[in-house]
């Protein structure tokens, strides 16, 4: 017997598509591997291993009192909730294609079924991280706890602004994707990630201090750890690249809207 | 009803120049009619189900209806190769609100229906056209739609899942209707009841769907000076087994007349060096 599809608010048909497409994220992420959704902590943990080993013994020096490793995952983490989303974005389309025949599912929605997966998946193990080190005794406030989530929130919502654009922009010119890759390499080394902002000649901190990663990483680490202090950084900055970004992503987004559901 | 209000779809061309698929159309489909869409290729049959599904917007214009209207169902259209039949089959079930057993029924029956057995739980994009269609149809057939848009589904299927979409068409046509793209004339026949010829960006509607067969192959024929009237065709398939036939016999007669001379020709040797 047909099952007649009941009719649904659009708020409750908008979930339901994000909520199955999140799903569907989360099988074809984890799915494969035996280990599964464990890659999510282990993954950015050999990373920043690896990183802390070699440069460790260089840079730790001037990171305070912090423990380098717990000082360098900060950064790390902050710095995939950017290229986390921006790369989700960029495939996000291709891969999403044959789904995109239901009227309910919207060329946006794999966007932002993706972008919500990277917050999720990145907030968390964030958080996992920072109940370690401060299981492990690393000195830690919990004072600015909004505002340490309003830096992860302000890296994603940059990252996803970028990613919508992007991935709308390199779904058009396929050459540009591997443009964007090779431009997010220097990300690491210009955005404090891996040293202090202080460790930088003031004449050069100027111009570290256009990136908004910089921001948003500096300011949270001086957040969660109050033995650490940085001047010259504020919020206020990324909020601005973060609605910059966003609205250009948005406006790509809608004029392009025919051309993503092209087959 | 289905009602295309001043529709205009191109696609743009690498030279920058519009394709377009239909020029400011407007068309009342009427509802309780099953409907053959007709059009060469590349006409824009398929792009004309995507829009009338919602798949696509129209560039100008709009399409209204108080239809529920199924997806386009056909080879390739509706799955994420990568993705499980499964998967693919609880995607659908949970972006249209199922509850979870009403999900387990939907996937009892297409796993009755599509036979597809342990490719069940394999990548789509593993599968073979025809069992792409069987998961397709299976799926669409499990809900209630007042019209099902078909994309030349049943021209990849074996005999048995052909005669098992002209059961489920049947089956359909009693309290929905079809909106049919097919190039098998006989198929659009036997399941519609209307027509609709697309060209050159237009529609025109026929109410009978002879009219508009009639209409397709007079354009065809037109355009390509030959006759592809089945009649015509079935007369050439004809005269071609004719002489087929006649070939094969004079081939074989000769063959026979070339094996008896050289028994005739070796028998002597085979005395002589005896």
């Amino acid at each position: 017997m047909p099952i007649k599809i009941k009719e649904q608010s659009p708020w409750k048909s908008q979930v339901l598509v994000i909520k199955a497409l999140f799903k569907r994220e989360l099988i074809t992420r984890f799915g494969k591997y035996k280990l599964g959704a464990v890659w999510l902590l282990v993954d950015p943990l050999l990373s920043v291993l690896f990183l802390g080993l070699i440069l460790g013994p260089f840079l730790g020096r001037s990171a305070g009192e912090i423990p380098y490793i717990f000082f360098l995952l900060c950064g790390f983490m902050l710095l995939k909730m950017v290229t986390g989303p921006l790369n989700a974005g960029l495939a996000a389309i291709s891969s999403n294609q044959g789904l995109l025949v239901f009227k309910k599912v919207q060329p946006i929605d794999p966007f932002i079924a993706r972008f919500l997966f990277q917050l999720v998946t990145n907030a968390l193990a964030l958080l996992v991280f920072c109940i370690i080190a401060y299981w492990i005794g690393v000195v830690m406030s919990l004072e600015h706890l909004f505002k340490a989530a309003a830096c992860v929130l302000l890296s994603w919502i940059i990252g996803s602004g970028l990613g919508l654009q992007l991935g709308i922009v390199c779904h058009r010119h396929n050459e540009l994707e591997k443009v964007v890759g090779y431009m997010q390499r220097p990300l690491l080394w210009i955005s404090c990630v891996i040293h202090p902002l202080d460790g930088i000649p003031p004449e050069y901190r100027v111009y570290l201090l256009y990136n908004p990663l910089v921001h948003t990483i500096e300011y949270m680490r001086m957040c969660l750890f109050p033995s650490y202090v940085v001047d010259d950084v504020n919020l206020i900055y990324p909020a601005a690249w973060a609605l910059c970004t966003m609205t250009m992503g948005l406006i790509t987004y809608r004029n392009n809207r025919h051309f993503l559901t092209r087959r | 009803m289905i009602s295309l209000n001043n529709v205009t779809k191109y696609y743009p061309m690498r030279d920058g120049e519009r394709h377009y698929v239909l020029r400011n159309v407007s068309l009342d489909i009427p509802s309780h009619r099953s409907i053959a869409i007709l059009g060469p290729n590349g006409a824009g049959k398929s792009t004309l189900l995507r829009l009338i599904g919602g798949a696509e917007a129209p560039n100008e214009g709009s399409i209204t209806t108080d239809a529920d209207i199924s997806w386009p169902i056909g080879l390739s259209s509706g799955f994420q190769g990568s993705m499980t039949g499964r998967q693919n089959i609880n995607f659908a079930c949970q972006i249209n609100g199922l509850s979870k057993a009403e999900t387990q029924q939907v996937i009892d029956d297409i796993l009755d229906f599509s036979e597809l057995g342990e490719y069940f739980d394999m990548p789509i994009k593993s599968y073979s056209s025809g069992m792409r269609a069987r998961l397709g149809f299976g799926l669409s057939i499990n809900f209630d739609f007042d019209y099902y848009l078909i994309d030349e589904l049943t021209a990849v299927g074996d005999i048995i899942f052909k005669e098992k979409a002209k059961k489920e068409f049947k089956k359909i046509s009693e309290k929905s209707s079809l909106i049919f793209a097919s190039h098998s004339l006989n198929s659009l026949r036997e399941s519609c009841q209307s027509a609709i010829f697309l060209h050159d960006g237009n529609l025109e509607y026929f109410e009978g769907v002879e009219e508009g067969i009639r209409a397709y192959e007079s354009y065809i024929e037109k355009k390509s000076g030959t006759a592809p009237k089945n009649t015509a065709r079935k007369g050439a398939k004809k005269a071609a087994k004719k002489a087929a036939k006649k070939a094969a016999r004079k081939a074989i007669r000769r063959a026979i007349k070339r094996a008896t001379k050289k028994a005739a020709r070796s028998e002597p040797n085979n005395k002589n060096e005896k």
